[in-house]
């Protein structure tokens, strides 16, 4: 069987297995509704029906000079890729190795040449995919034609990638004789002097630029046009052109028939660019090593969140005598600061630039300059601290939904269901409940010397204090919810050490995780909301009218933190029956 | 004496599929024992179900007299369980993945366990290593190392061998003899077979979930109307046909 036989199998077969596998999963209820969602989700995006032929398109709209423009923008970006990949960066390859690619192809009964013919042929693949996403998310505003448009952004992206790939198999050969850096650098120099030259030469050729005249209404497009018309038809730009002409005649073509030369000349340019890379004998086989080993490392990092390995500082000590599920506190405290620990430096750096602005225009304000920033800094830090209810537990996964896919160890530990969901949510807590206590604290600090029409200083320390219990408890709510979706959606929702859940039914999870988190805390904030009126009411009633926010707020937090014991109890049952081979 | 591992009658189910049926056998303190079938056998489902990971369909398991499905806290306090791929956390260093079990299993005087446990590893000087920075055979030493602190008294390990070195093999199999000399009663499962005769006093030997061979290996021989043969020998003359009866 040749190597191309072998990879179709490959290709197809993967694909095919990996649609089995979603359909089989779809047999469980509640994926198929994440698939139903998500289904539903991209029609309402991409299946409405497109705009009729008839009518003009974008670039139509804007007239001839927007079609030119378009033109020379695209060979702009054109004429940078190609001397970018020609000079730029290390001699690598452009297209990556997997391992098993490394280890099946590289040590098996193939030549180089087939093997680069496999690669050429997925790239291929992979560009018609990115083709059709395109042409499905961007055909109406456009084009009025889809299969013209989609086949010139395929040559297109085919184009970039076959010269991408073609540039750095050579500089690998050119490394291979050890005359990469002057080989490059006299490329780059003969390219730019080619572009130049070819620009100067239009511009002679072109004639003066029409003159802005003041008093006249608007640019005087019409002379522009011609003179950009003037200037593309020289002959040096006239060949420069003609990629991105035929790209954008073809993409935007009103009929088959107008499209057929300019899709006859990109077609050209392909057989040009596959015959050559697919003649070219550069040893790749090092480069391909290195690139499965930098993609393994990217996948690593990935997997880390983004971030590098950090560098381990010193951490407070874990006695060994308490309540064992406050390992999983610390352990998971500890990750956090690990995982966010840069992140969490900038959030830091950023309150206190703006504590030094604020400071700054206070000082600013007692010197009789009028501008009270104390005021705008106060309003920034409760808003900040009402974000973080929600974003908070969305950002910051470091709990139930990263640990689950350790169920076994987790099950392996001497604790209790409802102990372990205790230990992994205490340690986010902690961190969003503090930042919103700093938060709000600075917030009537900085609101403190101000006065406010209608809501005094009184009133803001009484909102503070109830706002100190209330927002805590909601940002509990939201944890609890997040990790009780992880529980009963493990495959979709729980962050995987491998690979993140794809597919339909995990994004469309996701879509659903997110609206059924605002439903729930709707229906659980309901009963607090109520609780937190009638006891404001009571307050009032009672001759306690200042300390009405306080103690609305903390009935509303009780209530919360009433609800919250229960559903932190079935999460606890619901962790003790999850099946480890399953979730 | 009561055994430290008693398994009755133990079944487990995935939907139609029955992985493992009918198990019963114990471990006494100071025993090794060795879990031994063809791939696919029920060994790692049996090792779960013993760890109260996994939920027996039937029967029971009694870990220092506590059944872990009625008592799983006091069961787990006794037991370590080591999978074949250690299972660590990415962001906790090697001496903090210590100061985890610690807390979790109340161990009071760690610290020089710890020590103890990471030179006899030869983990010293790693202690601020996080796991990423660890080889394949590191990162089960560190797993080890965490498995063997609070001193369990049953020891289950799932192909404990796997990515060690030839020195680190020895150490091994050296802690392992050590800790069922101090009491602790182990059940290890591997396919390396001349390890479990080294080691084990007792073998179990499973194929296709059910138990076909039980006892010391000259009980085994003798249960098989062999006259000699290595523990492999053994292993090769009752599975196979076992393996054969379901391909037909």
């Amino acid at each position: 069987m040749s190597l191309v036989a072998a990879g179709t199998f490959l290709v197809l077969r993967t694909a095919k297995n990996r649609v089995r596998r979603a359909l089989q999963k779809l047999r469980e209820p509640r994926y198929l509704v994440g698939a139903a969602a998500m289904t539903l989700y991209l029609w309402s995006l991409l299946a409405r029906p497109a705009r009729p032929s008839t009518a003009p398109v974008l670039p139509e709209a804007l007239g001839p000079l927007a079609h030119l423009a378009l033109e020379v923008g695209l060979t702009a970006v054109g004429a940078m890729t190609v001397v970018g990949a020609w000079t730029l960066g290390r001699d690598r390859l452009s297209f990556s190795f997997t391992d098993a690619e490394v280890t099946w192809l590289l040590s098996g009964p193939v030549s180089r040449s087939a093997i680069l013919r496999y690669k050429v042929a997925v790239g291929m693949l992979r560009t018609l995919l990115s083709a059709v996403l395109v042409g499905l998310v961007f055909r109406r505003g456009l084009a009025s034609r889809s299969a013209p448009f989609f086949l010139a952004t395929w040559a297109g992206f085919a184009m970039v990638w076959l010269h991408a790939a073609g540039a750095s198999l050579v500089r690998l050969r050119w490394q291979a004789r050890g005359r990469s850096a002057p080989l490059r650098a006299g490329l780059g120099a003969l390219l730019l002097l080619g572009l130049a030259g070819a620009a100067a030469s239009a511009f002679h050729g072109a004639g003066p630029l029409p003159a802005f005249q003041p008093g006249r209404d608007g640019l005087p497009a019409g002379e522009l046009s011609e003179w950009l018309g003037r200037w593309a038809s020289s002959p040096g730009m006239d060949v420069l052109l003609v990629p991105a002409r035929a790209f954008v005649d073809a993409a935007l073509a009103r009929s088959a028939a107008d499209a057929a030369r300019p899709l006859v000349v990109l077609g050209l340019f392909l057989a040009l660019l596959v015959a050559w890379v697919l003649l070219l004998d550069a040893p790749f086989e090092e480069a391909a090593l290195a690139s499965a080993e930098r993609r393994a490392q990217l996948e690593a990092r990935r997997r880390r969140h983004g971030i590098r390995l950090p560098r381990v500082g010193r951490a407070a000590a874990l006695g060994a005598q308490g309540p064992p599920e406050l390992a999983l506190t610390w352990k998971n405290w500890l990750a956090l600061r690990r995982v966010h620990g840069a992140r969490l430096g900038f959030l830091l750096a950023a309150v206190g630039l703006g504590l030094g602005f604020t400071v700054w225009g206070a000082v600013q304000a007692r010197a009789g300059g009028g501008v009270d920033l104390r005021l705008l800094g106060a309003i920034l830090a409760a808003c900040f601290a009402g974000l973080t209810v929600l974003f908070g537990p969305l950002s910051l996964r470091t709990d139930l939904r990263s640990d689950l896919r350790r169920l076994d160890v987790l099950r392996a530990l001497p604790l209790s269901g409802v102990q372990v969901v205790r230990g992994e949510l205490l340690a986010p807590l902690l961190l969003l409940a503090g930042t919103e206590t700093a938060l709000l604290v600075l917030a009537l600090g900085l609101s403190a010397a101000t006065h406010v029409a209608g809501f005094g200083l009184l009133p803001r320390a009484a909102w503070t204090a109830g706002l100190l219990l209330l927002l805590p408890a909601a940002t509990a709510s939201v944890l609890v919810v997040q990790n009780a979706a992880a529980l009963v959606f493990p495959s979709l929702l729980v962050d995987d050490e491998e690979h993140a859940p794809r597919g339909v039914e995990a994004a469309g999870t996701r879509l659903l995780n997110l609206g059924a988190t605002l439903v729930l805390l709707l229906v659980g904030f309901v009963p607090a909301a109520v609780a937190g009126i009638l006891a404001g009411a009571g307050a009032r009633a009672v001759g306690l009218g200042a300390l009405a926010p306080t103690v609305a707020c903390a009935a509303a937090a009780g209530v919360l933190a009433a609800e919250l014991v229960p559903a932190v109890r079935w999460m606890g049952r619901g962790l003790e029956r999850l099946d480890p081979t399953t979730a | 004496m009561t055994p430290t591992l008693e398994v009755r009658s133990l079944r487990r189910d995935y939907g139609d599929f029955r992985a493992v049926d009918d198990l019963r056998f114990s471990v006494q303190p100071g025993e090794v024992l060795g879990l031994v079938g063809p791939n696919g056998a029920g060994k790692t489902t049996t090792l779960r179900c013993l760890a109260g990971i996994l939920p027996p369909t039937a029967g029971s398991v009694l870990i220092g007299g506590h059944d872990v499905r009625a008592e799983p806290v006091p069961a787990k306090r006794l037991l370590a369980y080591l999978p074949d791929e250690p299972r660590l956390f990415e962001y906790l260093t090697v001496w903090e993945h210590l100061g985890f079990t610690a807390r979790l299993y109340q161990v009071a005087d760690w610290e020089r366990a710890g020590r103890e446990l990471l030179d006899t590893l030869e983990l010293a000087g790693k202690e601020s290593a996080l796991p990423g920075e660890l080889s394949r055979g590191m990162k089960q030493k560190l797993s080890i190392a965490c498995g063997f602190l609070h001193r369990p008294a049953l020891v289950l390990l799932d192909e404990p061998l796997t990515g060690l070195d030839p020195l680190g093999i020895r150490r091994m199999k050296d802690a392992l003899r050590q800790r069922a000399d101090a009491g602790a009663a182990l059940v290890l499962s591997s396919h390396l077979l001349p390890l479990v005769e080294e080691l084990c006093h007792r073998v179990l030997i499973l194929s296709r979930g059910r138990q076909v061979a039980y006892g010391t290996v000259e009980e085994i021989r003798a249960q098989a109307g062999a006259r000699g043969g290595s523990l492999e020998d053994l292993f090769v003359a009752i599975t196979a046909p076992a393996a054969e009866g379901s391909q037909r």
